[in-house]
């Protein structure tokens, strides 16, 4: 009998173009919904895309004081709501509920429930509670901003909150003031891979039996001007497709031609299956491997045969102890660049050679775009939710396959499936690649 | 030009770096009693430097106990 300690999701949160709450989230991905819209918040006549998947309708006012607010940018407002959500899920600490038509002291006092969450009683032992929750970018909008403000009056006008408002870790130390967290807490960036570290370190940890519980996950809120210039000067932005954005991100499709920026978070509570158990949380499914590798070769282009991504996702296979003819849905990273696709395939056609074609696989970004720090998070959350559901979402835009890519992929709505485990691939720019093999928790 | 009521200054910058209201504060006031932190204490003065036009050393930054101790440094900066 193994005495291996088995790490468990015990919650989920989301903050997403398609939606600020996990069913949302999911439903709509089911339902092969586009979050991707025209830019309006800045002008977009000087730069190489015009297009983006946004977050609507999310308040920070729900989570955060109007201080706190300015303090902390767009993406660590994010970073609070998700956790939330799956703070919440996880049976940890509920969320303080505003209510109808609240006046500013009731908004408050909101507020200041949130902050008072350290006290709650619960039982649990905060020092083995820790989160891990990342970003690529940081807060640029503060960024900008102050920058903006030194330029316009000089650097005496710099708000002393610059630093700890724009430093990549804020989210992270602001989900440990919240609640009370006393476990290890910090950021890792690894571009577009930097959810799947965080979820891959957490697990880690856990199993190593450092710690029982650990908030996981990412975020980004990068959809900025010069963001998008920088991203769209280095030639990797799709366009409105035909003059329709929600058709422009289509991974694997013929006419895929970049990517398109989204923003948002993800967050997931890892936990010890006999820690959850006993206080009576739900599993919604393991993490049972995960592999990181690097391609230590170029600063943004993947390696032409994919093979980091490849030896990523045999070590998470391996790590699961299972083999690669287990794996019964694939979540690919799938930006819809024209190379990137390409090096993808290559990765997962040496590590699932001739059952490749047969294997359901669907790319998320066709629907909300690329959340850069937070897509494998987001990502991870709509595998998890499809082994609870046993039912994976299509992917979108897919007019013509590219002849290229002899895939199983899920279009034209959502299929059902009888499946036990699932992958899910990134890769950041930088050459960082992280695979996690997720499994279904029996009674989920 | 009149010189300037730095406590309603103070109150006006106060309450907008830390959204909300500072009706009852006086010189007299301590600025920690106001919760008011040392960072906000340093965004408000940031503010006040930028609606003033003026530029408080650093030495004049210590020793702030009360909101009368703020004003009395910055009278001595103010154009005569």
């Amino acid at each position: 009998m193994s005495t291996r300690r088995r790490v468990v999701i015990t919650g989920l949160g989301v903050v997403t173009p398609i939606g600020n709450d996990v069913a949302t989230f999911f439903a709509n991905l089911l339902e092969g919904r586009s979050g991707v819209s025209f830019i309006d918040m800045f002008p977009t006549d000087k730069l190489r895309s015009d297009i983006a998947a946004s977050v609507k309708d999310f308040d920070p006012l729900k989570f955060l004081s109007r201080k706190e607010s300015e303090i902390y940018g767009r993406v660590t407002h994010f970073t609070i709501g998700a956790c939330a959500e799956a703070l919440e899920m996880a049976k940890i600490a509920p969320i303080p509920r505003p209510v109808k038509g609240q006046s500013e002291e009731e908004t408050e006092a909101i507020a200041t429930a949130h902050a008072k969450l350290d006290s709650l009683e619960d039982g649990l032992d905060r020092s083995r509670i820790g989160c891990l929750f990342s970003t690529g970018m940081g807060s640029v909008d503060i960024f900008e901003q102050e920058v903006a403000k030194s330029a316009a009056r000089g650097p005496r006008a710099v708000s002393p909150f610059f630093i700890p408002g724009v430093m990549p870790n804020g989210g992270a130390a602001l989900v440990t003031m919240r609640y009370g967290l006393q476990g290890p807490s910090y950021s890792m960036a690894s571009a577009c891979a930097t959810g799947a570290h965080s979820i891959s370190t957490c697990a880690m940890m856990i199993e190593a039996g450092d710690v029982d519980v650990m908030v996981a996950g990412g975020a980004e809120a990068a959809t900025r001007q010069n963001c998008v210039a920088g991203f769209g000067n280095a030639r990797a932005l799709a366009r409105a497709f035909e003059g329709d954005p929600t058709r422009a991100s289509r991974p694997f499709d013929k006419k895929r031609t970049g990517f398109v920026m989204g923003e948002g978070a993800g967050a997931l509570v890892l936990e010890e299956e006999q820690h959850a158990l006993q206080r009576g949380a739900k599993p919604l499914a393991y993490v049972a491997g995960f592999g990181m590798t690097s391609d230590a070769a170029h600063l943004t282009s993947p390696l032409p045969d994919g093979s980091g991504l490849a030896l990523a996702m045999e070590r998470a296979i391996a790590r699961a102890g299972i083999t690669a003819a287990d794996i019964g849905y694939i979540n690919p990273h799938a930006t819809s660049t024209t190379q990137g696709d390409v090096a993808e395939f290559r990765a997962l056609t040496r590590v699932f050679g001739e059952r490749l074609p047969r294997i359901p696989i669907s790319a998320t970004k066709s629907m909300i775009g690329h959340l850069l720090g937070g897509a494998a998070a987001a990502e991870a959350i709509a595998v998890v939710c499809s082994l609870r559901d046993q039912r994976v979402h299509p992917s979108i835009n897919l007019d013509e396959i590219d002849p290229i890519f002899t895939l199983d992929l899920v279009r034209g709505g959502p299929r059902a499936l009888d499946f036990r485990y699932a992958i899910k691939e990134s890769a950041g720019f930088g050459g960082h690649n992280c695979a996690i093999v997720f499994e279904r928790y029996p009674s989920a | 030009m009149g010189k300037p009521d730095l406590l309603a200054t103070f109150k006006l910058v106060a309450s907008r770096v830390d959204h909300k209201e500072f009706p009852n504060v006086s010189r007299e006031s301590v600025i920690t009693d106001l919760g008011i932190d040392s960072l906000s204490m340093m965004q408000i003065v940031g503010e006040m430097e930028s609606e003033l036009g003026i530029m408080i050393p650093d030495e004049d930054l210590v020793e702030l106990v009360t909101v009368g101790d703020l004003c009395k440094k910055i009278e001595a900066r103010l154009p005569a």
